[in-house]
């Protein structure tokens, strides 16, 4: 057991730029923009529906957290429209939010377009318009048309739309980590504004709902068949849902040249892998514990001083169970006091976009001092003695939050996430 | 330092300007020390060298009946109807991945994860201690991922019925399986991120390994990456009308024959994957490490064009890429062409580029020709980059020079650059240099 007002020792504490949070959008279940968002989060309605994007039959769970996409997706190129995912768009529509958020113009102007980054992660990309490709041809159809969507097919995609439809001409990267996606794109992100590889990075993720990813996780019958509860005693799996989330990340001189405000600042972000099987999270927790334990020393933060811990919750037991572990492996006897709620109960799991939604989910804690509650929780499973949060928005100054990311694969990453005033 | 958790032996940089602390960032030498590769060219190390020095590109070819590559008990899933392609050769997954996992990998995490192990061992690095394996990243680069079991997969569910998933399956579609695979064939704790750069992902996964490794996040990085031939792939370049006639799958033979059309394509596919041991140049001598190169620079950006081509302008492509790439001369540059004329200006300007920054033309190594295009081929460029500087000379006779190319220079290369273009404009020079 760790010291909980002690920061993890960092070899390294000399720090160079600070990686500032100047814009975020998001569109999910919860609504089309972070002010609904916002206001869902406080609440305790779940907005996890029966799917109506594609036919469910044959499938025991039908239900899900649908993004209700604008007729037109704004900076969508013209020549764009008929290559372009409901992956893509959802980017675009998170993207449009945030650059207005960060006071920056669509295409870029007035920014050195050569130190404008993009790191933007999907776990499945144009995986819908592939299926339906591949559905056609099967049924011995021309599938024509759908050839051209192919070219979006690829988990690069929305990050290459994203620096078409902007033209930001920084370094581009597109990891898929599964549902840690976005999450490692963020912190990839943070380190390129760190070094001084970029000035500003458009960054995030963006998954869209598909059958592939619905009938793979209903065969693992890793699926609620009901909103899914996570860190319930009664939780009986996850549900899926779709969205993106998008964050403008620049370095605190830049920021202050261009005079706007900061949301918050990355202040670390900790990688890991679990090593140990694809699926299944790790019988300690390792990998969760060195992901918590290195965005922590990371931000030079002691786990006794954050105030808000967003989980990957995503209501399977071996999820819930592992992560609780972790969680009071690093946080010690800090554990029973730390706030902790999971999303994923009103707008279900994002893959590849969680990350970031999440990651939004916790600025607007920091923004506007409060604990979202988990939606679904209604009798916290009792072997986890730790304080998750329910029923409704817990009013707290949350100065410091860490967000946690958990993919297949092992793929871990935690974000430490710090008001800007305290910078 | 970097925000990212730093680890023993990452350098402290301090300082504002970004500039100055891009520039600190490029002070850190970073050694490749290890390559383990699978390949059309050969499986190993040896075999693929050899295979390179001697231009020999029978590693594209057509799979008979009885071809070793369609045994089914290395490779379960039945490889696409391609006639033409890059096929790896001479590749045992049985015999070069240990994990128990074997059994459940699809043929790319078998590429992917027996080529790590390659170049752990090639870098003298195991068996791996406990420390490094918390310290050790792995970065692994792949245009689709595991398309033919995405295929297999969705086949079933559109034919037999949602319910019909398979679970045993799923789990191997996403992109980063490889990776995980990986990290747990090596029991590899560090960072572990997969990426898509599309045709770039190869070079685009050495650029992050090295962002890692410069921001202490990690104290080695396994990093390069994977692709199979599939379905999707050869589809989305049959579309294009880009794929060679001879290497059209039958559907899109037959509409190319009655349509006239997509019959100019100059693409033939492969498949393989390429990992490259990084580690600080410090780090490595302090070991006794064999170093095949420095890793001097692997960097993205982008030129301004449409979201699913590429860069439209050769010469902006290359000046951009140059200037990514950073100052030094440069003896032989690794080609990104794969037949299109697209690419083949695309590495015409940057030879003519470098040509005029220098006294000497570089010489022009066109290595797709031997092992066909593929989303990491990137990464197998950059190994035969390090081999061919460690050796100080590249091969003479692999095809036609570029049009601004005059003779190569074959001895003497101490410095390679490998040109890395992907669409959406995204270039992605790796360059590796004499380790002194």
């Amino acid at each position: 057991m760790r010291e909980c007002d002690q920061a993890p020792s960092q070899p390294h504490a000399a720090r160079a730029r600070r990686v500032l949070v100047t814009g975020m959008g998001a569109i999910s279940a919860a609504g089309n923009g972070v002010a609904a968002f916002a206001e869902r989060l406080r609440g305790s309605e779940t907005r996890i529906r029966e799917i109506s994007l594609f036919d469910t039959t044959g499938l025991r769970v039908r239900v899900a957290g649908e993004a209700a996409l604008p007729a037109r997706t704004p900076l969508l190129p013209r020549m764009a429209h008929v290559r372009a995912s409901r992956t893509d768009c959802l980017a675009l529509c998170a993207l449009a939010e945030a650059l207005a958020h960060a006071a920056i113009a669509p295409d870029l102007s007035g920014l050195d377009r050569t130190r404008v980054g993009v790191a933007v992660g999907s776990s499945t990309g144009g995986m819908l318009e592939t299926e339906a490709f591949y559905e056609t041809r099967l049924h011995h159809r021309r599938a024509g048309a759908l050839r051209a969507k192919l070219s979006s097919t690829t988990v690069a995609a929305p990050a290459d739309l994203v620096a078409a439809a902007t033209g930001a001409l920084g370094p581009r990267m597109a990891p898929s980590t599964a549902c840690s996606s976005s999450a490692i794109a963020i912190a990839v992100a943070a380190l390129w504004i760190r070094s001084g590889a970029a000035d500003v990075v458009l960054t995030g993720g963006a998954d869209a709902l598909a059958r592939m990813t619905l009938t793979g996780f209903h065969a693992l019958q890793a699926l609620s068949p009901e909103p899914c509860r996570p860190f319930d005693v009664e939780r009986k799996g996850l549900s899926l849902g779709e969205g993106a989330g998008m964050l403008v990340l620049e370095s605190a001189e830049h920021a202050a040249r261009r005079g706007v405000p900061a949301i918050a600042e990355v202040a670390g972000a900790g990688l890991s892998c679990d090593a140990s099987h694809l699926t299944a999270p790790h019988p300690e927790a390792r990998g969760a514990v060195h992901a918590l334990w290195r965005a922590l020393a990371g931000a030079a933060v002691a786990p006794g001083s954050i105030d808000y811990l967003n989980a990957h919750g995503t209501g399977t037991p071996q999820n819930d169970a592992a992560e609780s572990r972790a969680i009071r492996e690093v946080f010690g006897e800090a554990a029973p006091r730390l706030p902790i709620s999971s999303t994923k109960g009103l707008i279900g799991h994002l893959l590849g976009a969680a990350g970031a939604v999440e990651a939004i989910a916790s600025l607007i804690a920091i923004r506007d001092g409060f604990v979202p509650p988990t939606v679904g929780l209604r009798q916290p499973d009792p072997a986890f003695a730790l304080d998750f949060v329910s029923g409704a928005a817990r009013e707290r100054d949350v100065a410091v939050a860490v967000s946690s990311s958990y993919g297949f694969g092992g793929n871990n990453c935690s974000l430490v996430l710090r008001r800007a005033t305290d910078v | 330092m970097s925000e990212l958790a730093a680890h023993p032996g990452a350098a402290p940089r301090t300082g504002d300007d970004a500039r100055e602390a891009s520039q600190a960032v490029t002070a850190t030498p970073i050694a490749i020390t290890g390559i383990g590769l699978v390949s059309a060219l050969g499986s190993e190390l040896g075999a693929t060298w050899r295979a390179f020095c001697d231009g020999d590109a029978s590693g594209i070819r057509t799979l008979a009946a009885d071809d070793p590559r369609r045994d089914r008990a290395s490779d379960a899933t039945p490889p696409p109807d391609c006639a033409r392609a890059g096929w790896v050769r001479g590749f045992s997954p049985r015999d070069r991945v240990r994990s128990p996992q074997l059994r459940r990998m699809d043929w790319g995490s078998r590429m992917l994860a027996a080529a790590a192990r390659s170049a752990f061992e090639d870098a003298g690095l195991l068996p791996l201690d406990g420390e490094l394996r918390e310290a050790a990243a792995i970065v692994a680069g792949s245009c689709f991922g595991n398309q033919r079991e995405t295929a297999t997969y969705l086949e079933r569910v559109f034919t037999s019925g949602l319910g019909a998933g398979q679970p045993m399956l799923f789990p191997n579609l996403v992109l980063n399986a490889a990776g995980g695979y990986a990290a747990i064939e090596l029991g590899i704790e560090g960072p572990n991120l997969s990426l898509s750069a599309n045709e770039a992902s190869g070079e685009s996964a050495l650029a992050g390994a090295l962002d890692l490794l410069h921001g202490g996040t990690c104290a080695v990085a396994c990093a390069g990456g994977f692709d199979e031939i599939g379905g999707i792939y050869l589809e989305a370049l049959a579309e294009r009308r880009l794929l060679h006639p001879d290497s059209l799958p039958p559907e899109a033979a037959a509409r190319a024959r009655r349509s006239g059309r997509g019959l100019r394509g100059a693409i033939v596919p492969g498949e393989g994957a390429a990992m490259l041991l990084l580690e600080p140049l410090e780090r490595a001598r302090a070991r006794g490490a064999r170093v095949y190169a420095l890793l001097r620079g692997a960097r993205t950006a982008t030129v301004a064009g449409p979201a699913h081509l590429l860069p439209p302008d050769a010469s902006a492509a290359a000046r951009r890429m140059l200037e990514v790439a950073g100052p030094g001369a440069v003896d032989a540059v690794f080609g990104c062409s794969d037949g299109t004329a697209v690419r083949a200006a695309i590495d015409a300007a940057v030879v003519q580029a470098i040509a005029e920054q220098q006294a000497a033309r570089p010489a022009y190594v066109p290595f797709r020709r031997l092992c066909g295009e593929f989303g990491a081929a990137g990464a197998l460029g950059t190994a035969l980059a390090a081999l061919a500087v460690h050796a100080g000379a590249v091969p003479r006779g692999l095809g036609d020079a570029p049009p601004a190319a005059s003779a190569a220079a074959t001895a003497g290369v101490r410095c390679a650059l490998v040109v890395g273009v992907a669409r959406g404009g995204l270039v992605a020079p790796v360059v590796v240099a004499a380790a002194g």
